[in-house]
């Protein structure tokens, strides 16, 4: 028998904590603005991204070659570092292009005899030279001052196939990484080219990146294995090589800043610093697809959202401390009559907003719709519930740049500057046109594959930015059991943790802070200078109070201190510098011991 | 941090490392029944020094014997030995100890025992074993303040004079430690006996402190001379101590005149300055004859009940004993000297039946316990150490000291002739009708010098005979001082015949004594037997008789024991004077008063000597660019290209690559052209050099030091001149020695500079002085730089040079 004195004491305890929970759920609801939009775009503005050509610019890239591929990837990573490109033909005599460069890329595929001279020339001169491919063997056999040039002291084999590739500490950001399948390795990820000449280098090569060998060369000394990116000493300048088709895609980007960097004992160079996690089309906010969803997960389409999806998602980014950008869309199929629930989308952005995400629109859909009629509904569904929220960001998919500007000026969302397109060899990763910025994904699947890996280091080292691009209609609209979200999830969150756990130390920022990032990267104009004496790196920028991102690698040295800003050790030798100021002080210094180790 | 604090923090690690396993241990479980049977202080240092180093020396070599050792087993079996032995003495039972245990648990438990209260009764518990434990040292440093300031500046005037050669020369100044380390290290893969039998007692000790407490073994190495030299004078005072009784200021003036001395050869000093093995086990001597003239003087004790010989003393002479054919069996030849001038003086009690059959078990055990492990050996198929056969030869007479080796193929600087050679030369020519006329005269000199022979005045005059004889024999002793430890003016050469003196009158007290109860007669006795003997042995040449030691080893030893046969004569003089004076404090007070003049004259005299200085065999440069390597490194990460000596200083720590080797590859190779033909890429030994190790690092000498023996040009920077010549073709480290190093060095050097041209930010040097050079190559693991390039210095002339030299 309970007394009337615990009868109230509990009473009053019950209610206490019932208005506590109360409380604190109301006032999350009012106090976390999920309507308006938490990052705003700077007042940068880029203009356009076309290539300078300026004769007298210093440290310009001269091509030598016929790939189109090659020559735009090189472009496009001139565009990124400010750096003058000039394209000679083939037989061009050395001197005649009365211009100064640094770098001489040569598509080794397409070199002719006649360029001999002009390659030597320059190595006499002490010109780098990258052959971003390899000649032929006939050619090599032919031309033994060419092997010779490139360290070659013997073709071991014409063609060998791989097993797989090593990718070596030191030169990519991101260590070391074997790309070598075993036996229950799924076959997509085995996507690089693994057929290449085998060559025995001269002493003092230092091999970036090496193949494996089947079993049938398992007493062969490592030191032998095929190499796939090296440096050679003519003892007049280095020359790298590449032994592989890396050079025609994105992941020449990183291969160019590596080459680069390498050259110089300490060197510095600009980055974005940016890591993105995109969604397009998702959340929905309409009860679509429902019986199918009913099927697989007892569940209507909302509710499969909300209580399956969203968990996963949000757990993968938190578990890979990124920042989800939601391109939300008010439906899939705009061919059907369901209406997007208000309600839902309220919800949602509930969670947005407590995932500190962002959520931009979407033009491109899962029905073969026009941009702007889905954008049109799209903005219907959501005006009442984020009349207040300013979208910055789109996902535009395969539409061109200026069609998808067409398509937000129609429907007056002229906030819009940052436009999510998809991957595209054809076109640059950044782009800005009229000060809208456009943007390619990095990454624009689930499925990890070793190309995927790879060029997301060359990338990072570059540009220290990816973005990890997901579709996620198929969720709702299931083609094969992969697209089930037991099969999704893993290979999402599997994908997403091996490809970035080593790029933690860069900062996981909204799509909008990204463009943001983007811009002061494109305005950013800076020089370095090194005191050699005194080991101080003294960087100087042209932009003041917008936070800038630096590469510096000291060659095993360590940064003691720096006059603004911060710096953390990304890798052994290897700093993040952050800094507002126009200029910049770096100490280095060689790596010592604490004292108290020598009483270890 | 700086060099003097880095030898600073080593030293202090290694004597703490020192006390706590070798002294501490035996004083906790030992100490108590060591006081009740009224052995004093010093006694009972001794006694810890003898129970601790015995020990561990067994210990290890049975740990290893029995492919157990490790540092788990060592700190298991270390500590369980002396917990073992401390139950057993006191008698305590394991069950009641658990009982106790499980009573205070339970107390607790139940609520009957306050935490407070129980950590009260820790707290308390910890104190008294404290107190118990350092009560004897405070009470012996509270009661004695003369003798502990004495005691204090001794100590600092013999680290000042043999601990700043560490500051300055930090390499290993023995050029046999890095086969000593070698040995050392097998220890670590449970091969006590690596190069074949051989005492290991010394090694074990270090091995002992390298395993337990972490100890890089080079670094133990390097320093061992200070931990030898404090020892050494520490038991040289406890004796003197012991002998003179009050007049303790005596020992301190025994250490100084041991240390001090500008007028004895500096080389004399040198051995003390390498660290080891002999002086190792020279330390072992004079606590040994301690106890052995203890034994003595206790005549009987009562044990269980009988008047029995001092049991206690003649088995801690057996533990030093044994621990002297443990380490180095010169220093027990050396005790066994000492031991017939104990025997001599203590006639005829030492040859009845109960002394003598204490003596005889003593000296059966110590052989025991000292030989057991290397007899275990020998039957297990190992042969004796190389230079064990060449020291028992000495011994015998079979072998000439001037041509032996210690087992590292050092030969010993001793080239005199002597009268053996010349008698057997002459005789020779005797016997096959070949000496002349000429030859005649010269012949016979040299049979009266070797004592072969009467002298032409023989048969005139007996009496003068006997005069030429003692005359012969006293410029014998003579010129051997001279010539071996006498390095003062001709002014003061009187010194040597006042040594003579004062040898010849402490043995004459020993024999007055001898008829008297004077113990310290007796001691002086044994002691100047055992000085002139040793003596006898310096002069064995001059005096033609057989050599027993080499002339080297012999002087380190006499060295050390003659100022103590000189603090016996200043006791004897104090003891007339003062003996009728009872006060203690005025026997220690002139005492110390004696020493502190003795030292304020050799410092007005300017006979002080400084620090002692000898070269180490390793730059500084090189050993600091090891403490380095070791210390910024992952164990195994890395691998040193140097010339040899850190083959064994970083064995526990990284790889290393012989720099000939790498000469050689380099000569071999045959590159820098493209070729069609195949690569032979299962065999690296055409001429590529792959070191697979992330860290490269190559020790380069830029002004060569003279390793083992010097040259016309020793001392000269390395050179293009020097790259040019062809690599040395020799064998085993000649290569590294004299003008051979600076070859190498030479060439090793334009390599590292082609290299690094080749390389650039991947070659970096990692330290440099005047000196000394150390290159740093970071690689990729998984794949390697070919090492191999035409450096301009490649070829080696017209000698044929092979990877197996």
């Amino acid at each position: 028998m309970i007394s009337k004195k615990n009868f109230f004491t509990i009473s009053v305890m019950m209610i206490t904590v019932f208005f506590l929970f109360m409380v604190t759920g109301g006032a999350k609801i009012v106090l976390s603005n999920y309507g308006t939009n938490e990052y705003y775009p700077s007042g940068l503005t880029v203009k356009d991204t076309s290539l300078t050509s300026d004769v007298s610019a210093q440290n310009g890239m001269l091509y030598l070659g016929d790939s189109k591929e090659v020559y735009d990837r090189l472009e496009e990573w001139c565009v990124y570092n400010k750096r003058s490109l000039f394209e000679i033909p083939h037989g061009f005599a050395y001197g005649e292009s009365g211009v100064d460069f640094s770098m001489l890329v040569i598509d080794g595929a397409t070199l002719l005899e006649e360029d001999i001279p002009y390659i030597l020339s320059c190595e006499k001169e002490g010109i780098t030279i990258l052959f971003a491919t390899v000649p032929s063997c006939d050619f090599l056999k032919a031309h033994t001052e060419i092997a010779e040039l490139m360290g070659i002291r013997t073709i071991q084999n014409e063609a060998t196939t791989l097993v797989g590739m090593r990718l070596y500490e030191g030169f990519l950001l991101g260590g070391e990484a074997v790309y070598e399948a075993g036996e229950d390795t799924p076959s997509y990820y085995e996507d690089l080219n693994l057929r290449v000449p085998w060559f025995i280098l001269e002493s003092a090569s230092k091999v970036y990146m090496s193949g494996y060998l089947n079993k049938a060369y398992k007493d062969a000394d490592a030191s032998y294995t095929p190499p796939i990116i090296w440096r050679y000493n003519t003892k007049n300048t280095y020359v790298y090589v590449v032994n592989n088709d890396f050079m025609e895609e994105l992941s020449a980007l990183g291969i160019y800043t590596a080459v680069e960097s390498s050259r110089d004992e300490i060197s510095v160079y600009p980055i974005i610093n940016s890591q993105n996690m995109v969604l397009y089309n998702f959340p929905t906010i309409t009860n679509e697809n429902s019986t199918e969803m009913m099927e697989l997960y007892s569940r209507d389409t909302i509710n499969f959202i909300e209580t399956l999806v969203w968990p996963s998602m949000t757990a993968a980014s938190s578990a890979n401390k990124l920042i989800p950008s939601f391109m939300i869309s008010s439906k899939l199929d705009y061919s059907n009559n369901l209406s997007p629930s208000e309600e839902v989308l309220s919800y949602l952005m509930e969670l947005v907003r407590e995932n500190h995400g962002e959520a931009g629109l979407s033009l491109k859909g899962y029905s073969d719709v026009d941009g702007s009629k889905k954008l049109e509904t799209d903005l219907d569904a959501f005006r009442s519930e984020l009349s207040e929220y300013n979208f910055y960001s789109c996902y535009i998919g395969d539409l061109s740049v200026e069609d998808a500007l067409e398509d937000l000026a129609e429907n007056k969302e002229e906030d819009v500057n940052l436009l999510i397109s998809d991957y595209s060899a054809k076109e640059n990763l950044i782009r800005a046109k009229d000060d809208v910025i456009a943007i390619s994904p990095t990454t624009d699947s689930q499925y990890y594959s070793y190309k995927k890996d790879f060029t997301l280091k060359s990338v990072e080292t570059a540009l220290g930015y990816s973005l990890f691009g997901q579709e996620m209609d198929n969720l709702i609209y299931p083609k094969t059991e992969e697209n089930h979200l037991q099969n999704f999830a893993e290979d999402y969150s599997g994908t997403l943790h091996t490809l970035y756990e080593d790029y933690e130390a860069f900062d996981a920022t909204s799509v909008t802070e990204a463009g943001n990032r983007i811009r002061t990267y494109l305005n950013l104009q800076y020089e370095s200078e090194l005191s050699v004496e005194k080991d101080k790196l003294t960087i100087k920028t042209n932009i003041i109070g917008e936070e800038q991102y630096f590469i510096v690698k000291t060659a095993g040295k360590q940064i003691q201190s720096m006059s603004e800003g911060q710096f953390y050790e990304l890798e052994d030798g290897v700093y993040l510098i952050t800094t507002t100021a126009a200029e910049t002080v770096i100490d280095i210094g060689e790596k010592t011991n604490s004292w108290w180790s020598y009483f270890r | 941090m700086s060099v003097n604090s880095i030898v600073t923090t080593e030293l202090v690690k290694i004597f703490v490392a020192y006390f706590l396993t070798i002294i501490v241990p035996p004083a906790i479980v030992f100490g108590e029944k060591l006081k009740k049977r009224d052995l004093p202080y010093s006694f009972r240092l001794m006694a810890y020094l003898l129970i601790g180093n015995g020990f561990v020396i067994n210990l290890v070599l049975y740990l290893t014997l029995a492919h157990i050792c490790s540092k788990a087993t060592l700190v298991i079996f270390g500590f369980g030995f002396y917990i073992f032995m401390a139950l057993f003495l006191y008698e305590v039972k394991i069950r009641d100890i658990l009982h106790n245990i499980r009573y205070t648990v339970e107390k607790l438990g139940g609520g009957f025992l306050g935490r407070k209260t129980f950590r009260a009764h820790l707290r308390a518990h910890i104190q008294n074993g404290a107190k118990r434990l350092f009560s004897g040292t405070i009470g012996v440093v509270i009661h004695n303040p003369l003798e502990v300031l004495g005691f204090i500046g001794t100590i600092g005037l013999v680290l000042y004079i043999f601990v700043s050669n560490d500051y300055w020369n930090l390499g290993y100044t023995a050029s046999d430690l890095p086969v000593h380390n070698y040995w050392i290290n097998a220890l670590g893969e449970n091969k006590p006996f690596v190069a074949g039998v051989y005492p290991m007692g010394y090694h074990s000790v270090i091995f002992f402190l390298h395993m337990v407490f972490g100890i890089d073994t080079y670094v133990l190495l390097c320093h061992w001379e200070v931990v030898t030299i404090v020892l050494l004078v520490s038991s040289i005072m406890a004796f003197v101590g012991y002998v003179c009784g009050k007049h303790t200021g005596l020992s301190f003036g025994a250490a100084c005149l041991f240390v001090m001395p500008t007028f004895v050869y500096t080389n004399v000093y040198s051995r003390f300055e390498m660290g080891i093995p002999q002086e190792y086990a020279h330390v072992f001597i004079l606590p040994s004859l301690m106890f052995l003239l203890e034994f003595f003087v206790r005549r009987r004790e009562k044990e269980e009940g009988r008047l029995v010989p001092s049991t206690l003393c003649w088995m801690l002479f057996s533990a030093g004993l044994s621990l002297t054919i443990s380490i180095h069996f010169y220093g027990t030849v050396v005790l066994l000297i000492f031991c017939i001038g104990v025997g001599v003086a203590h006639l005829p009690l030492v040859f009845r039946k109960r002394y003598f059959f204490s003596l005889m078990k003593s000296g059966l055990l110590a052989l025991l316990i000292a030989i057991l492990p290397m007899g275990i050996s020998l039957l297990m198929g190992n042969e004796f150490q190389g230079s064990m056969n060449w020291a028992l030869g000495v011994i015998e007479g079979t072998t000439s000291s001037t041509t032996g080796n210690s087992g590292n193929g050092i030969i010993a600087d001793l080239t005199d002739d002597d009268y053996t050679d010349d008698l057997e030369y002459y005789a020779f020519l005797e016997k096959n009708g070949m000496l002349d006329e000429s030859m005649q005269s010269a012949y016979e000199d040299v049979q009266v010098a070797a004592g072969k022979a009467p002298s032409k005045n023989e048969s005139q005059n007996i009496k003068e005979l006997v005069v030429s004889k003692v005359n012969f024999v006293v410029s014998s002793l003579y010129d051997s001082i001279k010539e071996h430890l006498y390095c003062g003016s001709e002014e003061n050469a009187w010194l040597i015949y006042a040594g003579m003196i004062v040898a010849a009158l402490v043995c004459l007290i020993g024999i007055i004594g001898w008829f008297l109860p004077w113990n310290f007669a007796r001691a002086y006795l044994s002691m100047g037997i055992g000085v002139i003997l040793l003596w006898v042995i310096l002069a064995s040449k001059n005096l033609g008789i057989p050599s027993l030691m080499d002339t080297n080893r012999t002087k380190t030893f006499l060295i050390t024991f003659y100022g103590i046969i000189v603090m016996f004569g200043l006791d004897f003089l104090l003891r007339g004077i003062l003996f009728f004076v009872k006060k203690r404090w005025i026997h220690i007070g002139a005492s110390m008063v004696l020493c502190a003049a003795m030292v304020l004259g050799f410092y007005a005299g300017g006979w002080i000597q400084s620090p002692l200085v000898l070269e180490a065999n390793e730059t500084n440069g090189a050993i600091l660019s090891l403490k380095g390597i070791i210390k910024e490194n992952k164990d195994f990460t890395y691998t040193i290209i140097s010339a040899n000596d850190e083959n064994q200083m970083v064995a526990d720590h990284g790889y290393h690559y012989e720099l000939s080797t790498f000469l050689k590859k380099l000569h071999l190779f045959q590159g820098g052209a493209f070729s069609d033909a195949y690569s032979n890429i299962e065999n690296t030994d055409d001429g590529d050099i792959f070191i697979p190790s992330s860290k490269v690092y190559i020790f380069i000498e830029k002004v060569p030091i003279d390793y083992g023996t010097s040259y016309v040009n020793s001392g000269q920077s390395i050179s293009e001149e020097g790259a040019k010549q062809p690599i040395p073709v020799t064998e085993g480290k000649n290569i590294y020695s004299g003008e051979n190093r600076w070859i190498c060095m030479s060439k090793m050097y334009y390599w590292a500079k082609a290299y690094q041209e080749l390389i650039g930010e991947d070659m970096r040097v990692y330290y440099e002085d005047d000196e000394f050079v150390c290159y740093e190559i970071t690689q990729n693991i998984n794949s390697n730089y070919n090492f191999a390039i035409d450096y301009g210095y490649n070829d080696c002339g017209e000698g044929e040079v092979t990877l197996d030299d």
